[in-house]
């Protein structure tokens, strides 16, 4: 990984102020993950195959792609957010500019995450609602910092494929970049 | 006399040694301005990020379409002429000129320029 990027990873952890308590509060989320995971995962392809501009990516393949989904879901709430980890939210992000998807829908998906986790947390957590807060807090920000590294692998993935196909060098895009507006 | 001042005599000397050429600049391969001796109403970013995108896109054309190392860039409008080469170092020479302008004495002008730039650079 560059390591420009596993500084920017570092700053945004800090900035979100992400603990070792949330840590521990997403290692304790792992027995809510192993039995609503695959619910919610299922559920989450039923929307992709719903929508054309994501069924058709999918088609075929969703076996297959369940299990990555699922393991990409227990290893969010696996406790090492380290290099290894900021690499394999980069190589998403990349495979799916590869895909040609475009990225608000790894957005939407996050957001169907989100909110379904978060239901699933004030449901088997609902003795200690204050408690649940917490947890839910924590996942949120591991899911923040997640697409995060989506986005930036994304949108780097994007600028280097329109860099090293005209030879525009990366610094003269980001001057053009800061050019006014006519 | 500083190294700008160096250029800037060099790029006043292309325009002094030929009525057609009406303006002259030395860009950086980022796209940045290193001297120039254009109107004054021109603006200068957008001068030179322009001359870098294309001659940028001009060396990667001709290596793709299998035309060896680029020489120039040369861009024809109904007022004239924009042509680019590069002078190495991460630097390119731009000229404009007008549509009367003999473009083998241009380009020889232009290379000569850019020989007196490498020594200054
Ligand atoms: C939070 C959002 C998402 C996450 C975390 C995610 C995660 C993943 C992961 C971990 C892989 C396996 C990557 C690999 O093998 O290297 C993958 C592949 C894939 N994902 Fe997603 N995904 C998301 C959203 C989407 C969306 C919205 C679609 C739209 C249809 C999609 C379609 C695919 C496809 C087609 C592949 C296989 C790519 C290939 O051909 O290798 N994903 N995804």
């Amino acid at each position: 990984m560059d390591p420009a990027i596993i500084k920017l990873f570092d700053r945004m952890k800090s900035f979100l102020d992400f603990s070792h308590a949330d840590v521990e509060r997403l290692v304790a989320l792992q027995p809510i993950i192993e039995k609503h995971g695959p619910g919610i995962t299922n559920r989450f392809y039923e929307r992709l195959s719903k929508f054309s501009e994501t069924a058709k990516f999918i088609e075929g393949r969703v076996d297959e792609l369940r299990v990555a989904h699922v393991a990409w879901l227990r290893s969010l709430v696996g406790g090492v957010y380290d290099e290894n980890y900021l690499a394999s939210r980069w190589k998403i992000g990349v495979t799916h500019v590869r895909i040609g998807l475009d990225p608000y829908w790894v957005e939407g998906v996050m957001s169907f995450i989100r909110t379904a986790v978060l239901a699933a947390v004030t449901a088997e957590m609902r003795g200690d609602p204050t408690n649940a807060g917490r947890h839910a807090a924590s996942f949120l920000k591991a899911c923040d910092l997640d697409i995060f590294i989506i986005n930036l692998s994304y949108a780097e993935d994007r600028l280097d494929r329109l860099a090293s196909f005209t030879g525009v060098k990366r610094s003269l895009i980001e001057t053009i970049i800061r050019i006014p507006k006519k | 006399m500083s190294r700008v001042d160096n250029l800037n005599r060099i790029l006043r000397g292309l325009l002094s040694g030929s009525p057609d050429v009406e303006a002259s600049a030395l860009v950086s391969e980022d796209g940045l301005m290193i001297a120039s001796a254009l109107p004054s109403h021109v603006d200068e970013a957008r001068v030179a990020g322009m001359s870098a995108a294309l001659s940028s896109l001009g060396a990667r054309a001709s290596m793709e379409l299998e035309r060896g190392d680029m020489q120039e860039v040369l861009v024809r409008g109904e007022d004239g002429y924009a042509v680019m080469l590069s002078t190495g170092l991460g630097t390119l020479l731009l000229a404009l000129a007008s549509r009367q302008a003999k473009l083998g004495l241009l380009f020889l002008d232009m290379r000569r320029a850019a020989e007196d730039i490498k020594k200054v650079l």
